[in-house]
């Protein structure tokens, strides 16, 4: 019996093409423009979280509650010696890179104008294990000891700045007193990330002898593997074992929090425009089912005065309406893997080579994002909403008399 | 009105068709009011932010001064007699000189930094009103009163009354220390203004800086957003040469970045819209053709088709405009209730100062859209019954009558 019902639900959506193609189309739309967006918007946060890592945190970062407190603290009170904590941390499975960083308030000058820079005085050669920066190089990567730079683009345009140029760099020691460095800029940053774009490198052991630092830095970067939270905690455990109640370890997340919860609050907008479009999407498969059941009342007496029960009757056309919700569902999660794929893949790049900026990195191609919970979440939803609709007119006219149903 | 009539009682005789296609167009209805109420809200809020509270419509300051702003410096300023030229360009709604400059508060053992912006405040007023914010007063003109944020007092432990010690520089790089009575509190939900801030009287600070007649900026506002374009070029050929006029899409990068957020969430409503009218058409054929029958035998008792045709606009105008209504309703309500209760996105606590954002989110609702969206849906309505209803109308009656349904 169920395979000549199930006949019976097919031959009815053939009969009835347009219709079905319509429904069909309604909830492919429906669902595949819910994934792609999806996508689109967990791209963005992906690719801004990942050139934060790669640029600017890494995975874990140990660093002077002070700083992260405020972000806008350029000072060098909190620099600590982290001599105290490679030994420590070298132990550990997880951390399979780290890098010291200090980071300075620093003035620029070419000669004729100056400007306000972060300076970021980087280990030329543990630099590359933790961060992508040289991806982006022009020109040649910093040597230990030297008195080389190399400059973001930004700062480049604004200072008319070319590779082989002079500059000097105006900063102040940890006692206070003003220094200036001749620098020779050995490469210019054009990264994807804004503010790596405005930050100047140094070589890590020339900042610190030119500042009067010795060993200090103000951030220990690391790369780690395996659960990123088993990782933190045995970092965390680390900086407590050192009693350093001044640091702290910072996953990425909390060291970039501003980004965070400019994430977090677009994700909020996106998800209410995604319900609205599954709302729309939802009534109006439900609508087509519906209609479509309704008008055939005659049909069902029929059925009935031939001696289907109203079980079966229920059940055919429960059958039809799970028919138009898969295919329309299938036909739409199909459609968005194939775009989904092309996304992932190859990218596009909508924002052409507009800098962003302000603190956001976003820049240069965007790429999608498989979140299979909502590929999947899509394709169930629509064929739960398919089946229900179909149940309950299904139901009501299936519990009709043949007599009944047939004089409508 | 004979074919009014059969429409009405068409529309009451199949009830549950009737309230499907209603459904759908109120669904419709209330999907793009709300998408677009909400879109608008968040774009509205940040320029709005960023316009009355830091960029102006168009701001003009020192050409050196964009670099050195982080800094709050004071050595590029622009001079105030500016402000008699700029008041008599017309389209100008607010013009408003401001001095921003930094300070440290000390209070006991701790010291705090703070951004000190000095007003003129019946100028200031104008531009930003900011006065719907303040709790207590304004410092009246030439007196050492100040109006602090209200989260930077609460963090302070200071309230409304006490007094308070400001250290700042002077242009000239000498350090003075001045008490000033806190008089009123600012109560924003921006970070900007709530976190770090003071204002004090424009004409005090010239004097305690020793720049009278000096700003660090002017900022301006046109009546109309669309209006600045022309205003530039007028305000350009009054400003000095090394002083720049900047447009409000120029201020900073986050403002182009918001220009680029904005044309994703258009798309986004496109797509909305696109489906709604989808659902709409789709549902209205799926009516019209099951009543092809129908047509036929009004057909075969005389009804030209052009006589079934208005019978059928008349079902869908009734149909549209009803379920406008009902959609319109709820999304509308909906509206208006977060326009004032707002929605909470996040911890305000945690957003950097940059960000022109309240951790609210404050849909905007509007009778333009409201007009437009069931203006549209009424219209799509009625393209959706013209389409299937002018094709049955034309069968000859003896085809229609055999068809299905």
């Amino acid at each position: 019996m169920a395979g000549i019902l199930t006949k019976l639900a097919f031959r009815n959506l053939w009969r009835q093409r347009r219709r079905t193609i319509l429904t069909c189309l309604a909830l492919a739309f429906g669902i595949y423009m819910v994934i792609i967006l999806d996508s689109f918007v967990g791209g963005m946060t992906e690719m801004a979280g990942r050139n934060i890592v790669q640029l600017q945190t890494g995975d874990v970062q140990i660093q002077a509650h002070a700083y992260v407190d405020d972000p806008t603290d350029r000072s060098l009170d909190h620099v600590f010696a982290y001599s105290d904590f490679t030994d420590d941390l070298r132990q550990l499975d997880q951390v399979s890179a780290m890098t010291p960083r200090l980071s300075f308030a620093a003035e620029l000058h070419n000669g004729m104008d100056d400007y306000h820079v972060r300076a970021m005085g980087v280990d030329p050669l543990t630099d590359p294990d933790v961060f992508t920066t040289q991806q982006y190089l022009a020109g040649q990567w910093l040597e230990p000891g030297q008195q080389q730079v190399v400059v973001g683009a930004r700062v480049a345009q604004l200072l008319d700045l070319t590779v082989s140029d002079y500059v000097i760099l105006l900063t102040r020691t940890a006692n206070n007193a003003f220094q200036a460095l001749d620098l020779e800029v050995v490469g210019i940053l054009d990264t994807p990330h804004p503010e790596v774009n405005l930050a100047v490198y140094v070589p890590l052991d020339m900042a610190q002898t030119s500042l009067g630092l010795d060993q200090a830095i103000t951030s220990l970067h690391m790369t780690v593997s395996g659960s990123a939270k088993s990782a933190y905690e045995a970092i965390s455990s680390v900086v407590e074992q050192q009693n350093s109640t001044a640091l702290g370890a910072y996953t990425w997340e909390q060291a970039a929090e501003d980004f965070m919860v400019m994430a977090q609050s677009s994700r909020a907008i996106h998800s209410m425009l995604l319900s609205m479009l599954i709302l729309i999407a939802i009534v109006g498969v439900v609508n087509a089912i519906l209609l479509g059941a309704m008008e055939r009342t005659r049909e069902i007496g029929v059925l009935k005065a031939m001696g289907m029960s109203e079980r079966e009757v229920t059940q055919e056309f429960v059958t039809e309406a799970f028919g138009i919700g898969f295919v329309g569902s299938a036909a739409g999660v199909l459609l968005a893997l194939l775009t989904n794929w092309f996304l992932v893949e190859y990218g596009i790049n909508p924002y052409g080579d507009m800098d962003l900026g302000a603190g956001i990195p976003l820049r240069g191609h965007l790429y999608g994002v498989w979140n299979w919970t909502i590929i999947a979440g899509a394709f169930m939803v629509g064929i739960l909403a398919s089946v229900l609709a179909g149940i309950v007119p299904a139901i009501r006219a299936a519990g009709k008399s043949p007599i009944w149903a047939l004089r409508q | 009105m004979i074919l009014l009539r059969i429409a009405l009682r068409n529309l009451g005789r199949a009830k549950t068709r009737t309230v499907l296609s209603i459904i759908s167009i109120a669904v419709g209805v209330f999907v793009v009011l709300v998408s677009k109420g909400f879109i608008d809200g968040i774009m509205d809020q940040m320029y709005d932010g960023t316009i009355r509270f830091a960029s102006g419509h168009i701001r003009i300051v020192h050409d050196q001064y964009p670099a050195k702003e982080q800094l709050l410096s004071l050595h590029y300023t622009v001079d105030d007699d500016l402000l008699l030229d700029l008041d008599e360009v017309p389209g100008l709604v607010a013009v408003s000189p401001r001095l921003r400059f930094g300070g440290l508060v000390s209070r006991e053992a701790t010291t705090q930094s703070v951004r000190i912006t000095a007003i003129d405040g019946q100028r200031e007023e104008a531009m930003s009103g900011m006065s719907r914010f303040l709790v207590g007063r304004w410092m009246l003109p030439g007196t050492r009163e100040v109006v602090a944020g209200g989260a930077f007092l609460d963090k302070a432990g200071l309230v409304v009354g006490d007094r308070i010690t400001v250290v700042f520089n002077t242009a000239f790089g000498a350090m003075r220390g001045i008490t000033f009575e806190i008089v009123g509190s600012l109560e924003s939900g921006f970070v900007m203004l709530d976190h770090d801030s003071l204002f004090m009287d424009l004409n005090l600070a010239q004097e305690l800086l020793e720049i009278p007649g000096e700003v660090t900026e002017i900022t301006l506002l046109a009546g109309q957003i669309d209006a600045v374009e022309g205003l530039l070029s007028t305000v350009e050929a009054l400003v000095p040469t090394g002083t720049s006029a900047i447009p409000w899409y120029a201020h900073s990068e986050m403002v182009e970045y918001l220009v680029v957020w904005d044309s994703v969430y258009i798309f986004m409503y496109l797509i909305i819209v696109g489906l709604s009218t989808f659902v709409v058409i789709n549902t209205m054929i799926m009516v019209i053709n099951e009543r092809t029958r129908e047509i036929g035998m009004l057909s075969a008792l005389g009804l030209s088709p052009g006589q079934v045709l208005r019978m059928f606009l008349w079902e869908g105008g009734i149909i549209g405009i009803t379920g406008a209504v009902i959609g319109a309703i709820p999304g509308s309500l909906l509206l208006l209730i977060g326009e004032r209760t707002g929605l909470e996105l996040y911890d305000p606590a945690s957003l950097d100062a940059q960000y022109f954002m309240t951790p609210k989110l404050y849909p905007t609702f509007s009778t333009s859209i409201l007009t437009y969206v069931m203006i549209l849906a009424v219209l799509v309505t009625l393209f959706a019954v013209w389409l299937p209803s002018r094709t049955a109308a034309k069968l000859e009656p003896s085809v229609a009558l055999r068809r299905n349904g």
